[in-house]
């Protein structure tokens, strides 16, 4: 059987024009916080072994997934939004958009740590890693919200 | 909208502006090259330039490094090395306005520079003094 054709290659995305939001309660809609410079979210799963005597090769069952956040900014010394959603009791709502052109999204409520560090030759720098505190849900690509285009625009006029 | 030459040009005008240091370096201040006919001035220059990005998109600020140096024909370096301090005094954590910048977050020197120069044509010795200073500052 030949190999089936390759598809034509859709354009690439560069990560410029991501946008993390929180929503410090959990409540309120989540908004953009400002001067975050890099995320990374990881989406694994468990997975238990079940390979037997016999088996050609390992095998797995799936278990839960996990949901693990990690991001990098520079302090916003006009905003203390991640500060007040790792101080929240009750965790907070992340939402991580690759792409502020695009409604694909991952959100859903964590718990917040964040941290602050600054140096005599460096920039106040903040760090942040969340954990899940329910279920995480995927928003599949398409248009993108209607607000987040409004606070591109917004953003583009204070620069 | 910021345009880094203004970033360059308040440099300048710290230099060029003060009296205490035309006094010493009465040739002038001068980007990167000075006319042929000066004995002492001051010469600034671009040694790096680097934009840092935020999400999404935007500049988050725009780091400069400066070479600053005086320069004396001659073989005395009494004149460069008063320069060069006048320089540090007038640079290191000054207070620069820039038009489409906030207030720089830093202005500090990273290295001392001093040497003498031949001129292979016309045998003339000059004196090389001053250092490379970090900026570092946000577009507003």
């Amino acid at each position: 059987m030949p190999a089936p054709v390759q598809p034509t290659n859709p354009p690439g995305i560069h990560g410029k024009n991501g946008v993390l939001c929180v929503s410090v309660d959990g409540v309120a809609p989540p908004v953009p916080v400002a001067l975050i410079t890099e995320y990374s979210i990881d989406r694994t799963s468990d997975k238990v072994e079940t390979t037997a005597l016999g088996s050609k090769n390992k095998t797995y069952v799936k278990g839960l997934d996990d949901v693990k956040l990690t991001f990098s900014g520079v302090w916003d010394s006009t905003d203390d939004t991640l500060f007040e959603a790792a101080e929240s009791p009750t965790g907070c709502i992340i939402a991580i958009y690759p792409d502020v052109g695009n409604a694909f999204c991952l959100s859903g409520p964590a718990w917040l740590d964040v941290s602050i560090k600054g140096g005599v030759s460096a920039a106040v720098t903040i760090d942040g890693n969340a954990s899940a505190n329910g279920e995480w849900v995927r928003t599949p690509s398409g248009a993108p919200p209607v607000e987040l285009l409004a606070e591109r625009e917004a953003a583009a006029r204070r620069r | 909208m910021a345009e880094s030459s203004a970033v360059d040009a308040a440099v300048i005008g710290v230099l060029a502006t003060d009296a205490e240091l035309t006094a010493l370096m009465p040739g002038g201040v001068w980007w990167a090259l000075a006319p042929a006919d000066r004995d002492l001035f001051v010469l600034v220059s671009h040694a790096e330039h680097a934009d840092a990005y935020a999400l999404p998109g935007g500049v988050l600020w725009e780091r400069f490094e400066y070479l600053v140096k005086a320069v004396q024909r001659g073989t005395s370096g009494a004149a460069v090395d008063a320069a060069a301090a006048r320089i540090h005094a007038l640079l290191q954590d000054a207070a620069l306005t820039v038009a489409g910048y906030y207030a720089p977050m830093l202005i500090q020197r990273v290295r001392v520079v001093r040497y003498p120069e031949v001129d292979e044509v016309t045998d003339q010795r000059w004196q090389h003094q001053g250092a490379y200073y970090e900026l570092m500052i946000t577009p507003s």
